[in-house]
């Protein structure tokens, strides 16, 4: 088993009178990419910020590769590197001067080693200049390298890819995934989209309104959307009357609110069984039927909206 | 501390590549160059509004008939006669003796006439000791010009003030008696006065900056030197020390404002380790600035009035001795006198700026403090509120305070650094406490 990296255990934290996280309880692992999951305001944020010292917690412990970071502080951070919200650096100095910055305020930064980094994020032609002239992308990959200057053994990156395009966030998750799987750093991603962590994570934690719900491999989380229930659309002349043709239980057809099909859950092993069969009745019904239509399987955004969603809070797997 | 210093190095290399910081300094050689330029200016003013000599003698004849016809004097009469006829002007020794011969003595000049007409004023001091009844000073200033072969000659006009100068405080001394004061001066005071000058007349020291005037005393162009400009630059200091408030204002406050205070605090580093090398560049880059004052103000002054008195030292009296120090020590210590209320006010800023996102209300809260605090707190003093002396303000001036210049009684030095110790040690816990426990 891999070392835990991060450990944070019973934490709690109320901004003025309202809790915002309730006993929360997180491990994570050197050599993975952990996707923190959760809708806005579910308390990422305030987590991380917790994790990193910039907010101080009311009750609970955290532990960075085994130090306490109240108790050793300065220990417990020698090992982290993160952008926590937006990447804001000085703009008046080049991106080079800020890095050279956060070098001097760790141990054993190297000018080899912010060359070496200037490289991995790809800013070596720009790093001269002042980071005012920056789009939101270079400062990003700016935030990144100061993040991993020192060879944290804990990289904590907040919405990572708020304003990167889609092959910013290609490269991103390409360098998150060689530190993870080739350096072994445990790296920590917040997201509100299932759609970017299925892309680059390993292990997801889902928080919603302040509460974890759970930690999930991917492989858990795509067995879950992974459904035994196939889904069909038929789109007919008169849904009411196709309703009363079809022979299924009542919860197996409903009809779409929306665009008025016919919509059918068949348990997958019968399903082109059934669904030649409910052809046939229409047809014989008298209705007219003008396309079948089989859904995808319920996809993992689904499942995450499903786990945090409206229903007040969320579902438990398994 | 190899730590310490990296911190405070960022804290530097944050502080000179801002555009404002650049600008400051370069306000600070604008207004060495304004001093010294306004100096020349008012120096060349005065030169050509130099009045032309006037008719002495026609000057004698009006006083002469007003006295007749007011019935006045007749040894006064004599006595003015006596110089228009001789044409003695009031360049002339005999002008200035008569005249004191006339006020202290009997005024007649039936005994020391001969004297005057042979323009002898070694027999006139020898005449006066045997016959006239004198004063304190006068006495012994007869005496010690005949000791010292010293003639009331203009040439000797440098001498002429130091004697006088002792003259008087003797004269003072006399009749105060055994008071320690006559309500102006302390008898302590005014034998310093006395060692002072005749140190000066002994060592033949007769330049001394002590009596320098500022600019703003001035009246006649040969006063305008070039310590009378740079012991006026003092008063610079309190533009260096808004330029130190505007950037303590902004040293932690920015920070904030601009979100870079993330990548501040996820460091390994204590927050306020981080905040002590904030506040030690502050005070240190303010210490730069003023130095940069100091060492411009040398080159732009020279080259604007000249370098002549350069080397004047500066004679005064302290516990009893003379003592001598070179000028620009003495002026250096001025300056550092006055960066008191530099510290204390960007303490201050600095206080502010840890608790707030707005740089500028950190900047404004201060400077509107510095500006209204020292007329208040006179304001207060003279209202005979005596509770002001615990304000900042009636004690930053440490110079006055440390003369016996204080508008509340018994203000001790002591008293005064103990004051605005305990206001900087309550600015810095504010710092303190609102910065490292303040939610990022």
């Amino acid at each position: 088993m891999s070392d835990t990296i991060l450990k944070i255990r019973g934490l709690n934290k109320t901004l003025g009178k309202k809790q915002i996280l309730h006993s929360i309880d997180m491990e994570c692992y050197s050599g993975e990419v952990y996707g923190f999951l959760g809708p806005n305001g579910a308390g990422k944020t305030t987590t991380i910020k917790i994790a990193v010292g910039l907010l101080q917690l009311d009750e609970g412990e955290i532990s960075i590769n085994g130090k306490d970071i109240r108790k050793d502080f300065e220990g417990a951070m020698a090992n982290v590197g993160g952008i926590v919200e937006n990447p804001e650096m000085y703009k008046y100095l080049s991106g080079m001067e800020n890095l050279r910055q956060y070098a001097r305020m760790r141990e054993g930064v190297t000018e080899e080693r912010i060359k070496e980094v200037v490289e991995l994020v790809r800013l070596s032609n720009r790093i001269n200049d002042k980071v005012s002239k920056y789009s939101l992308g270079m400062r990003q990959r700016l935030g990144v390298a100061q993040a991993i200057l020192h060879r944290p053994k804990l990289l904590i990156l907040d919405e990572p890819t708020n304003g990167l395009d889609p092959q910013g966030i290609k490269e991103l998750r390409d360098i998150l995934k060689e530190l993870a799987h080739k350096e072994g750093t445990c790296v920590v991603v917040s997201s509100h989209l299932m759609s970017e962590m299925e892309m680059m994570c390993d292990r997801v934690g889902i928080i919603a309104n302040g509460k974890m719900i759970g930690s999930y491999t991917m492989e858990e989380l795509i067995s879950q959307s992974d459904s035994s229930i196939a889904e069909y659309v038929l789109e007919v002349d008169d849904p009411q009357k196709a309703m009363g043709l079809i022979k299924l239980a009542d919860e197996g057809k409903r009809i779409d609110k929306e665009t008025g099909a016919v919509v059918l859950s068949i348990p997958a092993e019968i399903e082109k069984k059934k669904i030649a069969s409910v052809n046939k009745t229409l047809i014989e019904g008298g209705v007219s039927l003008y396309t079948v239509h089989r859904r995808e399987n319920k996809k993992l955004e689904d499942v995450f909206i499903e786990l945090t969603g409206g229903k007040e809070g969320g579902v438990q797997i398994g | 501390m190899a730590r310490f210093f990296r911190l405070v190095k960022n804290e530097y290399i944050k502080v000179f590549k801002k555009l404002s910081t650049k600008i400051m300094i370069v306000l600070i050689i604008i207004c060495a160059l304004g001093l010294s330029g306004i100096a020349l200016f008012a120096k060349h003013n005065m030169e050509s509004n130099n009045y032309s000599s006037y008719d002495a003698t026609g000057d004698y004849q009006e006083t002469i008939d007003w006295l007749k016809n007011t019935n006045g004097d007749p040894n006064e009469i004599a006595m003015w006669q006596y110089l228009m006829d001789n044409d003695i002007d009031s360049d002339d020794w005999r002008y200035d003796v008569l005249s004191a011969v006339f006020a202290n003595g009997t005024g007649d000049m039936s005994g020391i006439k001969k004297y005057l007409d042979d323009n002898d004023w070694r027999g006139f001091c020898q005449y006066r000791l045997d016959n006239d009844i004198l004063t304190e000073g006068e006495k012994w200033e007869y005496q010690y010009r005949l000791d010292k072969d010293i003639s009331f000659d203009k040439s000797n006009e440098k001498k002429n003030d130091l004697i006088m100068t002792v003259a008087n405080a003797k004269n003072t001394i006399a009749t105060m008696g055994d008071a320690k004061s006559d309500g102006q001066n302390s008898r302590a005071k005014l034998e310093d006065n006395i060692k002072l000058a005749l140190y000066q007349l002994d060592n033949d020291k007769l330049d001394n900056t002590a009596n320098q005037m500022t600019l703003f005393e001035t009246d006649e162009p040969e006063q305008i030197t070039f310590w009378t400009v740079f012991l006026t630059s003092t008063s610079l200091v309190t533009v260096v020390a808004l330029l130190a408030i505007v950037i303590a204002g902004g040293i932690v406050s920015s920070e904030f404002s601009q979100g870079t205070v993330k990548f501040l605090l996820i460091n390994p580093v204590k927050r306020w380790k981080i905040l002590m090398s904030k506040y030690f560049t502050v005070i240190t880059v303010g210490y730069i600035m003023l130095c940069i004052l100091f060492v411009v103000m040398i080159p732009i002054t020279g080259l604007m009035l000249g370098f002549d008195g350069f080397s004047t030292p500066y004679i005064y009296v302290s516990g009893g001795d003379v003592k001598e120090m070179p000028t620009l020590l003495y002026a250096a210590e001025q300056y550092l006198m006055k960066s008191v209320e530099m510290v204390v006010m960007s303490t201050l800023a600095f206080a502010i700026s840890s608790l707030v996102r707005s740089t500028a209300l950190a900047i404004g809260v201060s400077v509107f403090t510095m500006c209204i605090g020292s007329t208040v707190t006179q304001l207060l003093g003279q209202l005979g509120q005596d509770w002001a002396r615990f304000l900042v303000f009636a004690n930053t001036d440490l110079a006055s305070i440390s003369k016996g210049y204080s508008i509340f009684a018994q203000h001790s030095l002591t008293f005064a650094v103990g004051v605005l110790i305990a206001h900087m040690v309550v600015f810095l816990l504010t710092a303190w406490d609102g910065f490292t426990k303040r939610s990022v």
